[in-house]
């Protein structure tokens, strides 16, 4: 019979299917993480370091609102949720929470570019593609983009620490306190210089045009030094602020703007900026009243504010007239440093020391934004109210308003819009992080 | 459409195939969560009564100044589409070696395939409030496609051998394998050229893929023995292996057993007994879960910076040890038959999920978030009851009903990672806390009387303010039939289990909640209900948990069978109405206490921000069988 015959051979084929092993195939979705350590081509590197320059984007925009939002810079006012006017100011009772996502959204994703760049620094030193002169170049540029992320993730969390160590998951490093942080992020920053000094004249790797100007190891290196003078800054070491200040990109005649950025872009698979809101809209990004009310006649930063065409808005017991406008487009660059902030840091660091040159900054940031030299007394503390003041609408939006508050123990100066509202020293060590 | 074929091929030979094809399509609401305020549930909540959000006599709908979006433009002019196309096909091969009169020896091979295309497309035109004059991405058109194709085949052989004294063997064995190949490419368009909303017409376009191939192999030996049917036992094992877990070729070993008794048809039960059905059952059966497809791997993701291609590190962490869940099931009951009129079952069991697979957080500072690890175990035990009566059972008319209650309590018996909570969107507004000892579904929050700390024996941090898992439920459902009218009903009773309302704190913050000047709720007289959960906000979860229990009247229908006579062609003509969740009775602040913000995930049911609610539905039936 035929077909029991045919049956048989089908039967016996089914077996002989089913009972052989099964193949472990690959993931067909994308790269898998071990296979950057074997011998790592330059295309694959340049993967990595792209990958890097989308991290520093990704969560990032939480940053900028929690700071500005505790610093008192200006308040979301949004339907969707309650924690930007509650938690972030502290409303009644309520204390930050340490799932909140204001607080574990930006520490995650300041990490998460650590452990690209991690990545690649494994990655690189796996290679045989690529010359000890390219490694440099890979390692410098790693290195510095870490130690920004760190110092990022370091703001937030001040005197609970951050780790440092974090490059194996399950073998995770201890907390490390605020100063040794700070230490630690200026000794990466050195090395990263060290690598940058001895990469020849040009990046084995492409940068976005974000980084235009500071896309060769020369001239990354001044990007690199610009984060040592802030860390200085920070860390109280005034003198060691002033030299990195020196080898940064620092150009009192030069464009306040200029800096390497982050690229935003709403071109497809790209990430638009989504610190730009549209303006007179119901959910909006109001500016804080007392910004409006200290508002030097005259001064240009007051394009940074703009009045509302639709008048007040209020929520949850807040009232503010003008919308925040500092990124004005989709596709706006965000800095992670300006020549504003350098010039602003070179009047702080000289003050007390050289309090000329901390008046012939503070003039440069006067002039550039439509006001007449500064007037008023020279002693060291009327000298750090001006910088301050200057500081804090030069800065407007870009994260630094509460840290800085926070290093010149002011924090209690901050206003109070609400009998029971709190102003926050540091976010909470996030939910799982153990100890 | 189905097709169903047998065909006799000879004596010993039979081949039975099946095959059905569907087609659906399913349109759906833009609703649930978001930050901007564009879905239709979120923008409702801060738009007062007063709104005035119809379009004009040019059908153009006005900007809603109270919300990013009017969800009346939303719900016109958007689509969000889902067409499916499906096949499923089997067939059955049976042929038998040998057949005498006490035993038979038949090999059986067994294959089908369900194959489907799912197209699903979501548009914004540009012309939306949240889309237009640069409030948004100028129109968004997102369409995908998915391919999916699961096959599967087995093969196996049966003896079956019966003994003069009634007692009977069946044994089995065979093998079995599943194949499942999916594949979905999503096409994301945005900056719409006019009204088109071809993913090419746009001047950004994104394309994502996703491929999802996973084998799973296995092969089972089972023996059925059976006296007289008056008892009736199995024992059985299957090993089963796949692609999924860390160790590819790793069989995971799953023993059953079950026995039954029907004590009716032993010698010494009385003859003509009004109880004519008494069965002792008890059954323990383990089984597993293999991990989720990816669980195993770290795969990068990729991104674009200023049109170069990068890679990102994942979210997930891959587990290169990750195995199956088990599950060991131990139920026991009974079946009681009273007169043909009275039916009952009654069963409790005790089901543990071994080696629970659940996506642990990682200390965010590794730079991932998560990683599948089999780290916990829960415990499920609970009781079911049934009850069946045919209470009136004359030539005209007759009425069935049956009865179901239930009732589950589960617990977390082992967790091998620090405690933690999720399912909700943070602690203060209410979240569910997996911790040892504890039920998965406890809903935690802040509040002044906190009774548990998650980790450590510090004071309490957090408030237990319920579990989400209902106290019990009871379904009622009825037949009726009187001549040729046939009338059905389905009521269903959940009591208790809480839900975590966060619509009502929505509506609250943009002062429009219903009972907002209502007072009541404030323990000192003074607020009233909008105000005081406003001002417990961020302090006591308690005014946001509520309970979810209802009464629903699922579905109920009337349907006439016109009486045909003398037609060859017709034989049966039926006409009928039937409604779906037309009447709905509980005390929940909100539109509907049956929703899951997050779906069916694991350990979240019961979050509530804005859904779309369980719809109401009348259909008009017309069957006719030829």
């Amino acid at each position: 019979m035929k077909l029991t015959k045919l049956f048989f051979i089908i039967s016996l084929f089914s077996l002989a299917f089913v009972g052989c092993e099964i193949d472990d195939e690959p993931n067909p979705n994308g790269s898998s993480i071990g296979g950057f350590n074997q011998n790592a081509s330059k295309s694959e590197l340049q993967t990595l370091v792209t990958g890097i320059e989308d991290l520093v984007r990704q969560d990032f925009g939480f940053y900028y609102d929690a700071t500005a939002i505790m610093g008192r810079e200006y308040y979301f006012f949004t339907g969707s949720d309650p924690r930007y006017t509650g938690e972030l100011l502290g409303k009644g009772d309520s204390q930050l929470d340490n799932a909140g996502f204001y607080g574990t959204r930006p520490y995650q994703g300041r990490f998460r570019t650590i452990k690209n760049a991690n990545v690649l620094l494994d990655a690189v030193k796996n290679s045989q593609q690529v010359t000890a002169e390219e490694a440099n170049g890979y390692q410098g540029f790693a290195k510095t983009m870490q130690a920004h992320e760190y110092l990022l993730a370091l703001n937030l969390q001040y005197e609970n620490g951050i780790r440092i160590d974090v490059a194996d998951p399950d073998k995770l490093g201890p907390f490390v306190e605020y100063n040794a942080a700070l230490e630690a992020i200026q000794n990466l920053l050195e090395e990263a210089a060290g690598h940058l000094e001895s990469a020849g004249a040009a990046f084995p790797f492409k940068l976005s045009a974000a980084m235009a100007g500071f896309d060769t190891p020369d001239s990354f290196l001044k990007f690199n030094h610009a984060l040592a003078a802030r860390v200085a800054l920070y860390h109280g070491n005034k003198s060691e602020a002033i030299l990195h200040l020196a080898t940064s990109f620092m150009e009192f005649s030069g464009d306040l703007n200029a800096g390497p950025a982050r690229y935003y872009s709403t071109a497809g698979g790209d990430f638009a900026n989504n610190l730009f809101r549209p303006q007179d809209q119901a959910d909006a990004i109001i500016v804080h009243p007392s910004y409006i009310t200290d508002l030097t006649p005259g001064d240009d930063r007051a394009a940074k504010m703009v009045e509302r065409p639709s008048g007040s808005l209020s929520l949850d017991g807040l009232t503010g007239t003008h919308d925040a406008w500092v990124f004005t487009s989709l596709d706006a660059p965000i800095p992670y440093i300006r020549n504003e902030e350098l010039i602003l840091i070179y009047a702080e660091a000289n003050v007390g020391t050289d309090n000329n040159a901390a008046v012939d900054a503070i003039n440069t940031i006067r002039n550039a934004h439509g006001i007449s030299d500064y007037t008023g007394g020279t002693s060291e503390s009327e000298l750090m109210d001006e910088i301050m003041h200057q500081r804090r609408y030069s800065l407007f939006g870009e994260g630094h308003r509460w840290v800085d508050m926070r290093r010149w123990n002011r924090l209690g100066e901050l206003p109070i819009d609400r009998t029971d509202d709190d102003v926050w020293v540091q976010m909470p060590r996030p939910v799982g992080e153990g100890n | 459409m189905r097709i169903n074929v047998n065909q006799r091929v000879s004596d010993r030979f039979d081949i039975n195939m099946t095959s059905n094809f569907l087609h659906s399509s399913a349109d759906r609401g833009f609703f649930n969560n978001d930050n901007s305020g564009t879905t239709m549930g979120i923008a409702l909540t801060s738009t007062p009564s007063w709104a005035q959000l119809q379009p004009n006599d040019k059908g153009i709908y006005p900007s809603n100044p109270y919300a990013p979006s009017n969800f009346l433009e939303t719900a016109a002019l958007m689509t969000n589409n889902e067409t499916v196309n499906r096949f499923i096909g089997g067939g059955l091969a049976t042929y038998r070696l040998f057949s005498t009169d006490h035993s038979s020896l038949k090999a059986i091979i067994r294959g089908g395939v369900d194959f489907y295309n799912l197209y699903t497309r979501a548009i914004w035109p540009n012309t939306l409030q949240f889309q237009r004059d640069g409030n948004g991405l100028n129109g968004v058109s997102v369409q995908g496609m998915t391919r999916n194709m699961n096959t599967n085949i087995a093969a196996f052989l049966v003896y079956n051998h019966i003994l003069d004294n009634g007692l009977s063997f069946n044994t089995s064995a065979g093998v079995t394998q599943e194949n499942f190949d999916q594949n979905t490419i999503l096409g994301t368009s945005s900056n719409l050229i006019g009204v088109q909303t071809n993913l090419d017409q746009a001047g950004s376009r994104t394309t994502e893929q996703f491929r999802r191939p996973q084998t799973d192999k296995g092969f089972f030996v089972q023996e059925e023995i059976n006296f007289n049917d008056m008892v009736v036992a199995t024992v059985g094992v299957r090993g089963d292996k796949s692609s999924n877990n860390g160790d590819v070729n790793k069989l995971y070993y799953y023993p059953k057993a079950n026995m039954a008794i029907n004590l009716q048809n032993f010698d010494f039960w009385p003859k003509g007994s009004m109880l004519n059905l008494l069965k002792l059952r008890v059954a323990y059966g383990e089984s597993g879960n293999f991990a989720r497809f990816g669980a195993k791997s770290t795969i990068m993701t990729s991104t674009i910076v200023n049109g170069t291609a990068g890679v990102n590190v994942p979210g997930l962490l891959g587990n290169a040890d990750v195995g199956p869940e088990r599950q060991k099931e131990l139920e026991f009951g009974f079946d009681v038959g009273i007169t043909k009129h009275i039916g009952l079952d009654v069963t409790h069991y005790i089901k543990s999920v071994e080696d629970l697979l659940l996506n642990a957080d990682l200390p965010t500072s590794s730079g991932f978030g998560e990683r599948v690890t089999n780290a916990a175990e829960l415990e499920n035990r609970g009781w079911e009851v049934g009850l069946n009566l045919a209470i009136i059972n004359t030539s005209n008319l007759r009425w069935d009903a049956r009865f179901g209650w239930w009732k589950n309590t589960a617990k977390v018996t082992r967790l091998d990672v620090p405690a933690f909570t999720s399912g909700g969107f943070a602690d203060f507004l209410g979240n569910f806390m997996i911790k040892e000892g504890y039920s998965p579904t406890t809903i935690i929050g802040v509040g002044d009387k906190p009774n548990v700390t998650l980790n450590g024996e510090g004071d309490p941090t957090l408030q237990v303010f319920g579990n989400a898992e209902p106290d019990f439920q009871l379904s009622w459902s009825n037949m009726l039939s009187w001549k040729n009218i046939d009338f059905n009903m389905v009521w269903h009773w959940k009591q208790g289990g809480k839900n975590i309302n966060l619509s009502s704190l929505l509506f609250d913050l943009n002062e429009n909640t219903h009972d907002f000047d209502d007072k009541g709720l404030d323990p000192s007289g003074q607020l009233a209900n909008g105000p005081y959960r406003l001002s417990q906000l961020g302090a006591n979860t308690g005014p946001y948990v509520e309970d979810s229990g209802y009464i629903r009247m699922r579905e109920v229908g009337l349907y006439y069978n016109i009486p045909i006579k003398n037609s060859n062609v017709i034989e049966r003509v039926r006409i009928g109405l039937s409604g779906n969740n037309l009447i709905n009775i509980f005390d929940y602040n909100s539109y509907d206490p049956e929703v899951s913000n997050f779906g069916a995930n694991e350990f979240s049911t019961g979050v509530e921000v804005t859904p779309f609610p369980s719809s109401k539905r009348w259909d008009f039936h017309v069957n006719v069988t030829f």
